[in-house]
């Protein structure tokens, strides 16, 4: 199929992402997209799948369905593996296109096999417990199962060992002949760019080139100037071209070395020996391996922090704490509809003074809106007092004003923790809790524990709910796109919970590792970094806060 | 730095016993570098993660830093000597800015407050994110996320650093980055021991071990892997231009040790 990205804009949080794309998908073809770390090039990738929708232009394409008729990869087979054995993780994306069930099992052995996992052997395995070059292969195999007539894959090369990378090439090469269009988001250009038919080189969210692969290896400056280096063959095909030693630079590695066996260099004296590749002494290799001083950062965001959020953070944090812990109490003994209302007036000011973007705000929520909505539509039925009945069920009035007044408690409580911790770096937050429940030590708690824990916890909530957010983008490019509230059915949110818990053990794994490869150690002395220093805003904090606190008490 | 005698390591599913590791012997001095590869699965990982303690292997003996590793007590002098930088940098970061990650470690050592700030500015500046030092760590790039852990790693004052496959989720500029800061450190007397897949980063080590198995089944130089042994044909390794070029003139009568390994060897030579 062939797609039309025509001047597409893309914004988040504030920051434009891309501007004035303008590029074609060809049929039947490998397109790849390149471009360093924040260049665009993944977002572009979720636009052309149509997983996201661009704040501007337009997005054709040759299918009247296109959106059903896309398969995405992410860059990640960690996120993207739902089901307990390979048979049924491919099934899942064959029975959310409709697939009839007797056509499964074939479509199911042929995508396993065509990746390089055989049927026999992994149809029942589980997906977690596959090396991480099987778990991507098995990705390939269920976006390939369901037939697309375009499959979209974000750096399928990375991590897997060089065999996996052959055999993946060869798979590419194949599902090509077969007339499948290809786009593929990599900075692995030896590997691509022999077979690509066209590439687009991204570069701070705009298209940099687009067109034929032959260019880019004669003026590599295309490249260059992205952060991207040409593939190692055409770097020296084009030395050895200067020299005068090739007509051409090479087009693959293959042709390269075809070339240079046909004129066979002079067989060096004895004792004259090439300089060696490691060099202690040469001031020449210290000078070349000091890149990263030099090579400009390609940091995905790196705004400075604004004057209303470094007011925010100047606070000592034990004012925050106080402010939360108390602000919550009073939220928990507010039982009508006017006081509740009014503190979230409150709060949300106080989120804008923080300079919070909205964009943030609604990513953090949203994963909580979806699940108190469901619980609030529980709240609302009963059996016995109904108001109203919708078919069987009985709707009480009681019910959905208890249940959203109990929903919308929990929702401010969330919010107050979320303005504390985007406003509160983690050392500050450690500091202060330790501080406050420090008077626990003569019971015999470890309180240096439970104050990094809690403060490790709440700084690692954005991660969980981006994994949830990853998730629920894989499970979208695996289900029909024709109704979107499908996606948050029970059945599809219990299908995140074990591959989010997988997630969230390792990170946990690893990040106790860190802590402890840190030296930390509850029963030794430490001397802390970040000193807790009383100012006179932070009495202002405070009068405000137990003013408002007193305030809220009253009006509740 | 690290002895290895018959190391082994099995893991238990169930009834069934994995045999991770088997009979491993390897010896890597103080100041060494050496580069670890073999396909997904072979045991890579796990062997580098008994190297500071973190998996006890079912067999063999096992010296780091000098100490021997079935005490409890040496395992956790180890941790702190020998670090780990993984693949993934979210999971090893802890603070929420690169400053605070660093203190992380030099508060746990009691270094005094008034020497924690210069020495955090200094480590900063080694890894080149001393304009960095307050930014929201979720801000900084794949590359500058892997340059802070090594950080964090020197806050420690680690005789040795283990990079296990930090380069492969990276851009070609992150992995410039992380690739030149660990030669810079092994330059000044780091040991380094880096596992990758990537050809060219095996053929810039001095010494490679290549493991298939659980098993290591080369423990010598580049130019013998590479030019002296069927094991890269054998593993099914895709070699780089350089390499297979070198190939070319070696069929064409050119001797082992003019061979080149690396793109600025080929000059020398074209």
């Amino acid at each position: 199929m062939t797609i039309k990205l025509e001047d597409i804009t893309y914004s988040y949080d504030k920051k434009q992402v891309l501007h004035d794309i303008n590029i074609q998908i060809p049929e039947g073809r490998l397109t790849l997209i390149c471009g360093v770390t924040g260049s665009g090039k993944s977002t572009l990738l979720r636009l052309i799948s149509r997983l996201d929708e661009p704040n501007s232009g337009s997005i054709s394409s040759s299918i009247k369905d296109d959106k059903s008729a896309v398969s995405m990869v992410f860059q990640q087979p960690e996120t993207q593996l739902f089901a307990s054995s390979a048979h049924k993780d491919i099934e899942y994306g064959l029975e959310q296109r409709e697939v009839s069930k007797p056509l499964r099992p074939q479509l199911i052995q042929y995508a396993m096999d065509k990746v390089g996992l055989p049927y026999e052997l992994y149809s029942q395995r589980s997906p977690f417990l596959l090396s991480g070059g099987e778990k991507r292969r098995l990705c390939i195999a269920g976006a390939i199962a369901i037939t697309p007539d375009l499959l979209v894959l974000d750096e399928p090369t990375a991590g897997l060992d060089p065999p996996a990378v052959r055999g993946f090439l060869q798979t590419i090469q194949e599902l090509l002949r077969s007339g499948l269009t290809i786009v593929i988001g990599t900075h692995d250009l030896d590997s691509f760019f022999p077979i690509a038919d066209k590439v687009v080189v991204m570069c701070q969210g705009s298209v940099h080139y687009q067109g034929a692969v032959a260019p880019l290896i004669d003026e590599p400056d295309e490249l260059n100037a992205a952060g991207l280096e040409a593939p190692a063959y055409a770097r020296i095909g084009r030395k050895l071209k200067l020299q005068g030693r090739l007509p051409n630079i090479p087009s693959s590695h293959e042709s390269l070395l075809k070339e240079l066996s046909a004129q066979p260099y002079p067989v060096p004296a004895d004792g004259t020996h090439v300089r060696p590749a490691i060099n202690l002494d040469s001031e020449e290799a210290l000078t070349a391996h000091k890149a990263y001083n030099i090579l400009p950062s390609a940091s995905p965001d790196s705004s400075p922090i604004s004057k209303r959020r470094a007011r925010w953070q100047a606070l000592d944090p034990r004012v925050k704490w106080l402010g939360m812990v108390l602000w919550t109490l009073i939220i928990l003994g507010m039982n009508s509809p006017g006081p509740l209302l009014f503190t979230t007036g409150l709060i949300a000011v106080l989120v804008w003074s923080a300079d919070i973007s909205w964009r943030r705000t609604v990513v953090f929520f949203r994963p909580f809106l979806i699940m108190f909505l469901f619980l609030w539509v529980l709240s609302s039925i009963s059996l016995h007092h109904a108001d109203w009945q919708l078919g069987p069920l009985g709707i009480a009035y009681s019910g959905i004003i208890q249940g959203g007044l109990s929903i919308l408690r929990v929702i401010l409580m969330i919010a107050l923790g979320f303005l504390f911790t985007e406003t509160t770096t983690e050392a500050p937050l450690r500091e202060a809790l330790e501080w406050a429940i420090a008077p626990l030590k003569r019971l015999g708690i470890r309180t240096r524990n439970w104050s990094l824990a809690v403060s490790i916890t709440l700084q690692f909530v954005p991660w969980i709910l981006r994994k949830i957010v990853q998730l629920q983008l894989a499970l979208r490019s695996r289900g029909r796109r024709k109704n979107q509230l499908k996606y948050w059915t029970p059945r599809q949110m219990s299908l995140l919970i074990v591959p989010l818990l997988i997630l969230v053990i390792s990170m946990g794994d690893e990040l106790a590792t860190a802590i402890e490869s840190r030296g930390y150690d509850p029963t030794k002395e430490r001397t802390p970094w970040f000193v807790l220093v009383w100012r006179r805003s932070d009495t202002l904090a405070l009068m405000f806060i137990l003013l408002t606190a007193a305030g809220l008490w009253l009006l509740s | 730095m690290i002895q290895a005698h018959n190391l082994s390591l099995i893991f238990q599913d169930g009834q069934l016993s994995l045999p991770v590791l088997q009979g491993i012997h390897l010896h890597i001095e103080r100041g060494e570098w050496l580069a670890l590869t073999g396909a997904n699965g072979c045991g890579k990982s796990s062997l580098i993660r008994t190297f500071n303690g973190l998996l006890m292997p079912s067999a063999g003996s096992l010296t780091a830093a000098g100490l021997d590793l079935r005490s409890p007590i040496n395992r956790k002098t180890v941790k702190e000597r020998i670090q780990l930088v993984f693949q993934n940098p979210e999971s090893q970061t802890i603070g929420s800015t690169p400053a605070e990650d660093i203190a992380f470690g030099l508060e746990n050592r009691g270094i005094p407050q008034t020497e924690m700030q210069d020495r955090i500015e200094v480590l900063l500046g080694k890894v080149g994110l001393a304009q960095k030092a307050g930014d929201d760590v979720s801000t900084l790039s794949g590359g500058e996320r892997q340059r802070l852990a090594v950080a964090s790693c020197l806050a420690l004052d680690a005789e040795m650093i283990i990079f296990d496959e930090v380069t492969s989720m990276l851009d070609p500029i992150g992995r410039q980055e992380i690739f030149s800061l660990a030669r810079d450190l092994w330059k000044q007397g780091t040991t380094v021991v880096w596992v990758t897949q990537r050809m060219e980063e095996l053929s810039e080590s001095p010494r490679i071990a290549v493991m298939e198995e659980g098993k290591i089944i080369y423990d010598g130089d580049p130019r013998s892997l590479f030019y002296a042994s069927p094991l890269p044909d054998k593993l099914g390794w895709d070699l780089p231009p350089v390499l297979g070029i070198g190939r070319l003139l070696q069929s064409q009568g050119w001797a082992k040790e003019n061979l080149p390994l690396t793109e600025s060897d080929l000059e020398g030579i074209l």
